[in-house]
């Protein structure tokens, strides 16, 4: 199959599970009732559509592909298949912006959070980059970013011990994950967002090829690393960050769908890996949202971050099993 | 546009009291001054930790001197862009990559070359059966032959190859030699790092032998023995 069908296929996929999502759900609903009264939630039909479902489709499919981009992004800049924004202790940093924001009682809204989140998430990307050189193997780099995430993690934990009460329970229910808290307009702007953030990544696709061929031989191609580097964090701290904030720490998407990509597709340009990775983080995100949704019709239904990690958890032992075979 | 030739004399390259090295680290070497200049071989030798790669990257660009300057004609290295710096001087490393999924047609295609041009260097390096295989499939001596197809479609002036042969096989050493002296002709401009010089001992091609070391740069007899070489460093 072409990088092209693949697309394709994969596109059709995110749109039936999307229009399931819509269709589904504990209170059933008459799609011409809630079309005919769009954006008026009077009425009980458009209410859920466009108030509860439509945008919890729309934050899955951003959240997803977002948080997938990233993790491409980070795994060919580090030139190691294990980065990601959970891993590398990015997500963490975000968290710790949302936890300053949320636990010292500061009620600045999504806007505050979000951009406490892109600049926790930045900085420690900054701080990544600054000892990363020194590193040799992609092990130290892991072990790094997880130190990071234990150190932001006691620092959130010291924030949540002085907070108020009901900040405390606003936090840790960010914390748990969840693609259904965005309002409409946020989930359309997360959307617009990973569009241009994956149609600026694209137009970098040849300079990430280089860049595969080790950094230096990429420099020498003409690969200005500065701007490289700084495209980068830019894009994945915003993406991440913002994405963080608006749906809580997401564990394993970034990771898990650029290896999913190479498992189904022998592409490895990033012009095809790309808009492949991007469609794929879409569909696994709504993929993993029936698990959260579906054993929820009595009003339970499991925690985003626990599907992902059942989903994810095997797909990195995977990789590094591979990886080890094949060495 | 792009040119079937190379055109070396277009720029010398020269070392003004040159210091090389690492930040945090003590520097290589005391200064001095060296030029290179028209096409052909210029072999630079030295022993292990002498600074043959660190001068061989400060010189292409990739890292900066510790103090001193390079020039390129009349540029200084320092204030040559990212994109000029592409076009003046390719690279090739010692270890082909190891982690690249790309295919052979796909790294090529990274210097967006004609498919004539590209088929001509394939050729030269011998590697024109290889173009849907993936890089990390091929062998070490593949996988360099294709990283020196890459680097003269780059369709520079001047390239700079630090160790070429280090991790080949005496086949595959000897087939690098062969092609880099071919190339030798072609009018590109080769400064090449290397321990591995016997090869080179008597042949036309080498326009320069020079050693590096701690005291700084010695010019060496290109007519001479690799034995003699060696006893200098």
């Amino acid at each position: 199959m072409t990088a092209k069908q693949l697309c394709m296929v994969i596109g059709v996929g995110v749109f039936i599970q999307g229009a399931l999502h819509l269709a589904w759900g504990p209170i059933s609903i008459e799609w011409l009732n809630a079309m005919s009264s769009w954006g008026n939630p009077s009425t009980t039909d458009s209410l859920v559509l466009f108030h509860v479902r439509l945008p919890r489709v729309f934050t899955a499919m951003a959240a997803g592909s977002g948080l997938a981009l990233s993790g491409l992004l980070l795994q060919t800049w580090f030139h190691n298949p294990l980065a990601g924004p959970s891993v590398l202790g990015i997500s963490a940093g975000s968290s710790l912006g949302v936890a300053v924001i949320i636990l010292t009682g500061l009620t600045w809204g999504w806007w505050g959070v979000t951009t406490a989140a892109v600049g926790g998430g930045m900085l420690t990307l900054l701080l990544i980059l600054a000892v990363s050189r020194r590193f040799h193997g992609s092990a130290t780099l892991l072990i790094f970013g997880l130190m990071l995430s234990y150190v932001v993690g006691a620092l959130v934990t010291v924030l949540q011990a002085e907070a108020a009460q009901d900040a405390l329970q606003q936090f840790v229910f960010w914390g748990m994950g969840t693609f259904g808290q965005a309002p409409l307009r946020l989930s359309l702007l997360m959307l617009l967002m990973v569009v241009i953030a994956g149609r600026m990544v694209f137009l970098k696709s040849r300079d990430l090829d280089a860049w595969t061929l080790g950094s230096i031989t990429a420099q020498s191609m003409g690969v200005d690393e500065k701007k490289l580097k700084y495209s980068v964090i830019g894009i994945t701290g915003v993406l991440a960050g913002s994405i963080t904030a608006v749906c809580g720490p997401v564990a394993f998407l970034g990771l898990a769908t650029p290896h999913l990509v190479r498992l189904i597709s022998d592409e490895r340009s990033h012009r095809r890996l790309i808009p492949l990775t991007i469609l794929m983080g879409a569909f696994i995100a709504l993929l993993a949202d029936w698990g959260v949704r579906a054993p929820g019709i009595d009003g339970g239904g499991w925690p985003l971050n626990a599907v992902l990690s059942l989903l994810g958890g095997p797909m990195v032992v995977w990789v590094l099993l591979r990886k080890t075979w094949n060495a | 546009m792009e040119r079937m030739s190379f055109d070396t004399t277009s720029f010398p390259i020269e070392m003004e009291e040159l210091v090389i090295g690492y930040r945090n680290a003590p520097p290589l070497n005391s200064p001095f001054s060296g030029r290179f200049e028209g096409a052909g071989i210029h072999l630079v030798a030295g022993r292990n930790g002498s600074g043959k790669s660190t001068l061989i990257r400060t010189l292409a660009g990739l890292q900066a001197p510790v103090s001193g300057r390079i020039l390129w004609g009349r540029d200084d290295l320092s204030f040559v862009s990212s994109k000029e710096r592409g076009e003046g001087m390719a690279f090739m490393a010692s270890t082909p990559p190891r982690t690249s999924g790309l295919r052979v047609v796909e790294v090529l295609e990274l210097m967006q070359p004609t498919i004539e041009f590209r088929d001509k260097m394939l050729q030269q390096v011998g590697a024109q059966e290889w173009l849907d295989r993936r890089l990390s499939s091929l062998s070490d001596g593949q996988a360099q032959r294709v990283m020196l197809a890459r680097a003269l479609l780059q369709n520079t002036p001047w390239i700079a190859l630090d160790e070429p042969t280090a991790f080949l096989d005496a086949p595959s050493r000897t087939a690098m030699w062969k092609t880099l002296l071919e190339l030798s002709e072609s009018g590109v401009g080769l400064i090449l790092a290397s321990h591995d010089f016997g090869f080179l001992e008597g042949k036309s091609a080498l326009s320069s032998v020079h050693a590096i070391a701690s005291s700084g740069w010695l010019p060496l007899d290109r007519f001479g023995q690799a034995s003699d070489w060696e006893t200098c460093f």
